[in-house]
């Protein structure tokens, strides 16, 4: 290759670069073997799960508050939001879990949600993301904002303005 | 020089105040026109307001106010009668002028049409007056050139303290042919914004001449009112311009002028040559300077702070934690205790045991050693009565530190009764009604937390009281009531409640029309509507979508009403309650809770989980034998001496299991009342009484029947607050 079109090859790959700027980035988690994602901008901060008290005659996928740092949180489970099942439903009291809560501020609300483990965090960009639109093409949950490619594997990027809704509706 | 951010405040603070003893003498005024304080008051407070704007260049208030000065001193000088019509022009310069201090408080200019229109009346009624104003340049200036005796010169100089830099810059001018002027204003002590008249005047001058210097210099005269004050200027205007320009007739006694010229310049020269030879080896009374400005500020008679809400919060919310760190100790103090005494049982039994066995074949060494033993645990028990008397000292000083800050949260309900006359004058006049607007008890306090959501029930409630309970002039007159009707608006503390009252002599509700409205509404069956009692039917305007008005008006009769005022009320932790006679008037109860922030319940378990039951709800507790309970119709109740008590369990009502199921024979049950009738809750332990802070839970995603916050306990655990009230209602159907 001659140094000319090795100089365009270079050209062309910084400009390429330049195209595919950060959009926001999230942090990836997972729910039993399954990946998701979230905005980092939402992300308070991520604490060891700790005793959960439920309340009485709420919907079960409030798994119930906590008392962080004298603040009073509720907590959700994530897994039975997105339908999946979660051995932490109904009990009244959660303790001795090795899980995480992901406490979320959104507007004025916050709240927590019980993860897995965390996975990694990642820069998305314009190039390794999916927005809305691809996925209303074949979905109308609005849960989720859109998807992140991440080497091999689609992730799917949690709503949280999304989530907030479908929890005051359901609640 | 920083006029800055903090004058703009204390002005601001002060005018929104100001402005709001000028609707409340107007309306006051407009019914006795004979009222002199009332007139002076208005007049003090336009030319206060006046004034701050001058100062801080705010023209549109500043225009709108000397008008209304204008007029109110007509009026002040019997010229002219505040009738009617010229209240309402002057009303509505107050909320002009509101919300131009609104605007400028967000850093903008209001300009509206309004304002123009509203000038234009003021000017109307300066000229119906038929006379023109005095101008305030007119008012008697004490403006004395005095004799310079030597002594006079001398506490001049004392006073104003040149030294020979400034002297000689002052010859330099003199040489020029500047004007030099010492001019020393007197302010008025009484004055209501008597901090900032220095720097009025100082703005004032600062158009006319250049200010050289400031005795006492300006950041002196930001931190505490000084009576007497001293510019030196200097300026191409003679001095009568000066003082013109710069007399302001409320806040300035006094002016005197000293014209500075190369004589009397010599003569401080001579003064300060003198005061430093004398400097060596004198003594003088000297206060420290913190001290002076200590006793300044007790000369000023401060007994009130201003303070930001949020500080006032913060510290709640730290006397919150302390709470429930307390609430900690006395959980241990309370196991503490409870193992003392076993273990000083046990020791008890092991001293004497091995005093009688004599196992050992030293006894001697073994007595020795169990002296010591017992000395030691003597000593641990000493300790541990130390720990309570420090437990019971540290209670006593929380509880007061919690009601100190407990009253700094709780504000006169003034605030926000204050608002009403004003508001009731204005509908009625919409409405052709003849309205007496009482108010009474507004010095109740009441927590701030919830004062600014009461706003909002209570207008609804007076506009019905307006809209449909009083009747016009006409009907009341051929009702035999007076044409003038009444309403009260009423506030007192009663017990750890506040309630607030507001009645009126209009047509009360009709029960008919009520019942003929609830069977067209079809919101309830046909059957039930006519099976109502008259108490049942009254209930049914809290529905929603329920209105009892025959047309619907710009006022209210749209059916959002008082289901709006009940739920709101209910979310401020209070009730509501409306009674009312055909042809007497109605009558609506709100209780609320005196403060929002921290309560005293008693500690219960209930399948493991903690509750707390508010003390102020409870009237006893009992311990009964779980076959004392029957059920009736579905519904557990039990005896308690002749009475029978309905009854429901918490482990039911919240779990859905039975109470049955343990193992235990007997239950704890707390009675509680309920409009005026005793019910029983059912709970597996009572722990005990606590004081703690409620924290509110996000309505928005969490929201549980029969708890109505949550609280954080001794131990770090989350408890929940029972919503004693709709527990009851929802079993009993009680409404």
């Amino acid at each position: 290759m001659s140094q000319e079109i090795l100089n365009r090859v270079v050209l062309e790959e910084a400009e390429h670069k330049v195209t595919y700027k950060t959009l926001f980035s999230a942090i990836i988690f997972m729910l039993e073997h399954s990946l998701f994602a979230i905005n980092l901008d939402y992300l308070q901060e991520i604490i060891f799960l700790k005793d959960i008290f439920r309340v009485p005659n709420t919907n079960e996928r409030l798994l119930g508050l906590i008392n962080l740092r004298g603040s009073i949180i509720p907590v959700f489970s994530l897994k039975l939001i997105l339908g999946m099942e979660d051995h932490l439903k109904g009990k009244n009291i959660i303790k001795g879990e090795e899980r995480y809560i992901l406490i979320i501020k959104y507007e004025k609300d916050l709240l927590g949600f019980v993860v897995d483990s965390i996975y990694k965090n990642i820069d998305v960009t314009e190039l390794n993301y999916r927005g809305n639109e691809y996925i209303k093409n074949w979905s109308e949950n609005l849960l989720f904002d859109g998807i992140i490619l991440d080497e091999d594997k689609e992730i799917f990027t949690i709503s949280v303005k999304g989530l907030i809704g479908y929890l005051t509706y359901i609640k | 020089m920083d006029l800055s951010l903090d004058l703009k405040n204390d002005f601001l603070t002060e005018a929104f105040e100001l402005v709001d003893s000028l609707e409340k003498n107007l309306l006051s005024l407009e019914k006795d026109q004979t009222n002199e304080k009332s007139i002076n008051e208005i007049f003090r407070v336009a030319h206060t307001i006046k004034g701050g704007a001058a100062t801080l260049g705010y023209n549109e208030i500043k225009e709108l106010t000397h008008l209304m000065e204008d007029v109110l001193d007509l009026v002040r000088k019997k010229k002219i009668t505040l009738d009617h019509s010229r209240t309402n022009i002057l009303l509505q310069c107050k909320d002009e002028i509101e919300r131009m201090l609104l605007e400028r408080e967000k850093d903008n200019v209001y300009i509206s049409e309004k304002t123009e229109s509203l000038k234009k009346a003021l000017e109307n009624i300066k000229k119906s007056a038929g006379l023109s104003i005095e101008k305030k340049s007119e008012q008697k200036v004490e403006n004395v050139e005095p004799e310079r005796k030597s002594q006079e010169l001398t506490e001049i100089f004392e006073f104003i303290k040149l030294n020979n830099f400034e002297l000689s810059t002052l010859s330099e001018l003199v040489s020029k042919g500047e004007n030099v002027f010492l001019v020393f204003y007197e302010f008025n002590e009484n004055y209501e914004m008597k901090d900032v008249a220095p720097f009025q005047v100082y703005a004032l001058l600062n158009d006319v001449a250049n200010v050289i210097k400031i005795v006492p210099s300006l950041q002196e005269l930001e931190n505490i009112f000084v009576k007497k004050v001293c510019f030196i200027i200097s300026t191409k205007k003679n001095k009568d311009e000066i003082e013109r320009k710069t007399y302001l007739s409320e806040m300035v006694n006094k002016i005197s002028f000293y014209s500075v010229n190369l004589d009397l310049i010599n003569t401080f020269s001579s003064f300060l040559g003198k005061k430093e030879q004398e400097t060596v080896g004198e003594t003088i009374d000297k206060k420290a300077p913190g001290e002076k400005k200590e006793e300044e500020i007790q000369k000023r008679g401060l007994t009130t702070i201003r303070i930001e809400s949020y500080k006032v919060d913060e510290l709640l919310n730290l006397v919150g934690e302390l709470i429930i760190a307390k609430s900690a100790f006395t959980e241990l103090y309370d196991i503490i205790e409870k193992v003392e005494n076993s273990f000083r049982m046990c020791l008890k039994e092991f001293l004497s045991g091995v005093s009688k066995l004599n196992l050992s074949r030293d006894n001697k060494d073994n007595g020795e050693k169990n002296l010591i033993l017992l000395d030691s645990f003597n000593d641990l028990f000493s300790l541990f009565d130390n720990y309570r008397e420090n437990i019971q000292k540290l209670t006593r000083i929380s509880s007061s530190l919690q009601e100190s800050v407990m009253s700094l949260r709780m504000v006169p309900i003034q605030m926000i009764f204050s608002r009403f006359p004003r508001l009731v004058r204005d509908m009625a006049e919409k409405m052709n009604k003849k309205v007496e607007f009482v108010i009474e008890g507004v010095e109740t306090e009441i927590d701030k937390s919830i004062v600014d959501d009461l706003f909002d029930p209570l207008i609804h409630i007076i506009r019905n009281s307006l809209d449909h309970g009083i009747e016009s002039p006409e009907e009341r007159k051929a009702l035999g009531k007076p044409e003038t009707g009444r309403i009260v608006l009423k506030a007192y503390q009663e017990g750890d409640s506040i309630v607030i009252e507001a009645s009126d002599d209009g047509r009360g509700v009709d029960i008919e029309m009520l019942k003929k409205k609830a069977l067209e509404s079809k919101i309830i069956p046909r059957e039930l509507v006519e099976r109502m009692s008259p108490k049942e039917l009254v209930a049914l305007i809290f529905l929603p979508g329920f209105s009892t008005a025959k047309k619907v008006t710009e006022l209210s009769g749209r059916g959002v009403g008082m289901d709006v005022v009940k739920k709101k009320i209910e979310e401020l932790g209070g009730r509501v309650n409306f009674s009312t006679a055909k042809n007497k008037g109605s009558k609506v109860t709100i209780r609320l809770p005196l403060t929002l922030a921290i309560i005293q319940a008693l500690l219960v378990v209930v399948s493991g989980m903690h509750f707390l039951i508010p003390i102020a709800s409870i009237q006893e507790t009992v311990i009964i034998y779980k076959d004392e309970l029957n059920y009736i119709d579905g519904k557990l109740i039990f005896n308690l001496r002749d009475n029978l008590i309905p009854t429901v369990s918490l482990k039911e009502y919240f779990y859905g299991e039975n109470f049955t199921d343990d193992k235990n024979k007997r239950i704890y049950c707390i009675i509680s009342k309920f409009k005026d009738k005793s019910y029983g809750l059912l709970v597996d332990e009572v722990i005990g009484e606590q004081d703690v802070v409620i924290k509110p839970l996000n309505s928005k995603l969490v929201n549980s029947t029969g708890i109505s916050a949550a609280a954080i306990i001794g131990n770090g655990n989350i408890a929940f607050i029972v919503d004693v009230d709709k527990i009851i209602s929802s079993v009993y159907k009680t409404g």
